[in-house]
């Protein structure tokens, strides 16, 4: 028997694989949602739903294998084509989906039984009806069929033509002119075997002899070759004559299952389907070309389609390459990835921060050293320092996407409680970013697309009313920029009213009647606490909460949201953040004996300018003809003493504000561990955190974001302090 | 190319050239005014030393004309180079000649 503790780490091994496979089940399902004919999504999601079925019965969880059981009998009737799928039973996956969920949980939570067996029993009954009256559809098969025949068509079953490889030449009417004969290609056939039938096919030729061009060619070949050949020799055969032709060739009917047998025998590589197929002999590297070539001028068609069409590959062996492809990166995917506990990752990182520091150190003193060999040893040090970094934090990097999937369920869900149609359109899926920031970043999302769904998208009639289409769309995307990770959620609404914005936050004494203030910082007052101006509440968002639990838990990931609003047309919420939170590319900047870090990545140049120009702790520089914001980092932080002779003013920029910081020296780059203030310090405003330099030293790292907005405010009151800031 | 009428509405031509892409527009375009009237013609090839695919394809479609014409066409005689090609495309049918089975494969 197991002890405790083997009994416990098998349910927790159990609990996250179960919402690994129920994440890919809903994602199969989503997939469906948008092609209820998507082979390889059914595949994707029996195979989840079997491997849960398994790992239930390993924990000896009963009632969620016999739930599952149900619910996998039904899916391989869908599999088979006995139950043709539509979103009537698409929407009772959904269901079974939420039902094993739901099973799971108790189970994990210690329950011995289903705590409600009611619940469980109308799905299996509903299961077993749509099965019943499923199996008697033959609908599937005869599309099978159909399939099969396409390709007897070209090799009818007669003994010799089974074993025969059927060879088809259409040419182009240029083929003479250009010295090629194609009684040259039969004679250099006949030596790879036996020509047992050559059809001419003579369709082409003009009736009238006027009309006929003799220096044209106007046939094409149809033969049937009987010998021990492969595909790749006898494509050899018509090697010069690119485009001047179109060849086919088909292997032997009874040939088929031979190379069927090779596919499945072949090496477990994750392999792309051509090159399965040409790996089996099936396809030429010519052929796949051709294949490639079509599909890219198709859009969206799949590569297995496309050759099966050409007749290039019969379609029984697209459909077993196909099958050994996801077999194999099923496979793959459990191999290639390992799990490990976040808190020992956690530890990495810290560890690896805690060598930066000591790098950077070791650098710093080797460079005042008068030893070459030691600071040559340093810096060969530090760069190594540099890539386990930067693989450390690649370790923590997972792609944004699956984070957007888990929407289209709550889109459609949302939408169903509103009576709108809506469609999630998913850009930029493969993003990467830091594991923490995409746990984080979840709930303000949900907030985000809520908002988009109630208040962005107008009534389906309200919409076909100023011409749109009746179903909205949401738009999730992300991309990186400028050392950033920018997310946005968008739609295609109504966008959003600034004058009814001002019009309530003067209602609520937020902004005083009659205040001069632009329109994003009109928008921006949506984040404040309390404030909402849905004219009713619905039960999906418009009590005032949320809006700015999003500003709060954005600007806990150190990011800025801004909107871009286009009244009529929509609204998008722009989020930016950084990288990582762990470890980010500084610089160095100091104010007396104070050491600041300002993140690299928000520096846009520095300038240095003699101390009488800016005496004041904040105003306005002109720089190159433009009105600068900027601010005395000795002013902010009350650092005793006077300014240096020469100060250095650092430019920053976010999102679409910039401004100058000003400082008496910089230092340069420098990679910053960042150190999280304690409890006391969480609320101080300008600083985010701070690092430990090289010598030891503490360096407060600026909270830039901040900064800025403060700045921006604080010089909007008068403009009457400008002053040149070149000379 | 010779061309000659031994009876009313009868052609013989006698093609002595090769049979090949260089040679076949001309040929082409001699024959052409000359068939007109023509309603049983034979087309001698058996000097003919070289043929090649478009050789065949004329032949081919001079057999198309005829028929679609109601003219009475044959070749008689062929040479060996026209009657491998021939065989070779196993176009016998289509030109109207008997299909000779060569030995080896009469043989399986």
């Amino acid at each position: 028997m197991l002890d405790d503790e083997q009994w416990r780490w098998l349910a927790e091994t159990f609990i996250s694989e179960a919402q690994e496979l129920l994440q890919r089940a809903e994602m199969s399902l989503s997939d469906l949602e948008q092609d209820l004919q998507d082979v390889e999504a059914i595949n994707s999601l029996f195979r989840a739903v079997h491997t849960l079925k398994g790992s239930a019965g390993i924990l000896g969880v009963d009632f969620v294998v016999g739930f599952t059981h149900h619910y996998e009998n039904l899916l391989v009737g869908v599999r088979d084509g006995d139950i043709p799928l539509d979103s009537a039973l698409l929407h009772l996956c959904y269901r079974c989906l939420d039902r094993i969920n739901h099973l799971i949980e108790a189970a994990t939570g210690g329950l011995q039984d289903d705590p409600d067996p009611e619940a469980t029993a109308i799905l299996v009954r509903q299961l077993n009806e749509v099965q019943r009256s499923g199996a008697d559809l033959p609908v599937a098969q005869d599309g099978q069929h159909q399939e099969r025949g396409t390709f007897e068509r070209v090799s009818p079953a007669s003994d010799q033509r089974d074993q025969a490889w059927h060879i088809s030449l259409r040419f182009d009417r240029e083929l003479f002119r250009s010295g090629f004969d194609p009684a040259s290609f039969l004679r250099y056939l006949g030596r790879l075997g036996q020509l047992t039938e050559v059809i001419y096919i003579a369709d082409e030729l003009p009736d009238d002899l006027a009309d006929f061009d003799p220096e044209q060619c106007y046939f094409g070949l149809e033969i049937n070759l009987l010998g021990d050949t492969t595909k790749a020799d006898i494509e050899q055969v018509f090697e010069f004559l690119d485009d001047l032709a179109t060849i086919r060739i088909l292997p032997p009917e009874s040939q088929l299952e031979d190379y069927i047998q090779l596919i499945r025998a072949l090496p477990e590589d994750d392999h792309r389907l051509g090159e399965i197929l040409v790996k089996a002999g099936l396809l030429t590297e010519k052929e796949l070309q051709q294949g490639l070539n079509l599909q890219s001028a198709e859009q969206g068609r799949k590569l297995g389609e496309v050759v099966v069409d050409a007749q290039m590959v019969a379609p029984e062996a697209v459909q077993v390459a196909l099958e050994k492809q996801s077999s194999v990166r099923e496979r793959l995917g459990r191999a290639a990835y390992l799990k490990i506990a976040s808190d020992k990752m956690d530890e990495l990182i810290n560890q690896v921060g805690e060598l930066v520091i000591a790098a950077e150190g070791m650098r710093l003193a080797a460079q005042q050293s008068v030893q070459a060999r030691i600071s040559e040893r340093a810096e060969e040090l530090c760069r190594h320092v540099e890539s386990i970094r930067e693989s450390a934090l690649r370790l923590r990097m997972v792609e944004i996407g699956e984070t957007f999937n888990r929407f289209h369920r709550l889109i459609r869900e949302t939408g169903d409680g509103l009576g709108k149609q809506v469609k999630l359109d998913i850009q930029g899926a493969d993003t990467e970013l830091d594991k923490t920031m995409v746990d984080r970043i979840y709930e303000p999302l949900v907030h985000l697309v809520r908002n988009a769904i109630d208040h962005g998208l107008e009534s389906p009639e309200r919409r076909l009313e100023v011409g749109k289409p009746e179903q909205g769309t949401v738009t999730l995307n992300a991309f990186h920029e400028s050392g950033q990770i920018v997310i946005e959620v968008s739609d295609d609404g109504g966008g959003i009213d600034p004058d009814r914005i001002l019009q309530k936050a003067i209602e609520r004494d937020l902004v005083a009647p009659g205040a001069d203030i632009d329109e994003q910082s009109v928008l921006q007052l949506i984040f404040h606490p309390g404030f909402s101006t849905a004219q009713t509440v619905t039960n999906i968002s418009g009590r005032g909460v949320g809006m700015d639990s999003v500003r709060k838990d954005i600007d806990g990931l150190r990011g800025t949201i801004e909107i871009d609003n286009r009244p009529g047309r929509g609204c998008c919420f722009r989020i930016r953040l950084p990288l990582t939170l762990a470890i980010i590319e500084g610089f160095l900047v100091s104010v007396g004996e104070q050491y600041y870090v300002i993140p690299l990545e928000l520096v846009t140049e520095c300038i240095e300018l003699p101390a009488h120009l800016a005496q004041k702790a904040e105003g306005y520089l002109e720089l190159r003809g433009q009105a600068l914001p900027y601010l005395a980092l000795r002013h902010y932080f009350s650092i005793k003493g006077g300014a240096a002779e020469r100060q250095s003013l650092v430019v920053v920029r976010q999102g679409n504000l910039s401004a100058g910081v000003l400082v008496d020296r910089l230092h340069g780059e420098i990679q910053t561990v960042i150190k999280p203030l304690g409890q006391l310090f969480q609320h101080l405003k300008g600083v985010g955190g701070a690092t430990i330099l090289g010598s030891g030293e503490v360096a407060l790292i600026l909270d830039i974001g901040s900064l800025l907005r403060q700045v921006c405010d604080q010089t909007d009151a008068g403009s009457d302090r400008l002053i040149a800031a070149m000379p | 190319m010779d061309v000659s009428e031994p009876g009313a509405g009868e052609l013989t031509v006698v093609i002595s050239e090769d049979l090949c892409i260089y040679e076949i527009a001309q040929l082409h375009d001699q024959l052409l005014p000359r068939l007109a009237g023509g309603q049983k013609i034979q087309l001698d090839l058996g000097a003919v030393a070289e043929c090649d695919s478009a050789g065949l394809q004329w032949l081919l479609a001079l057999r198309a004309w005829a028929r679609s014409s109601g003219v009475t066409l044959s070749f008689e005689p062929l040479s060996d180079a026209v009657r491998e090609l021939v065989d070779l495309c196993q176009v016998q049918s289509l030109l109207g000649l008997q299909t000779v089975i060569p030995a080896d494969m009469g043989a399986c």
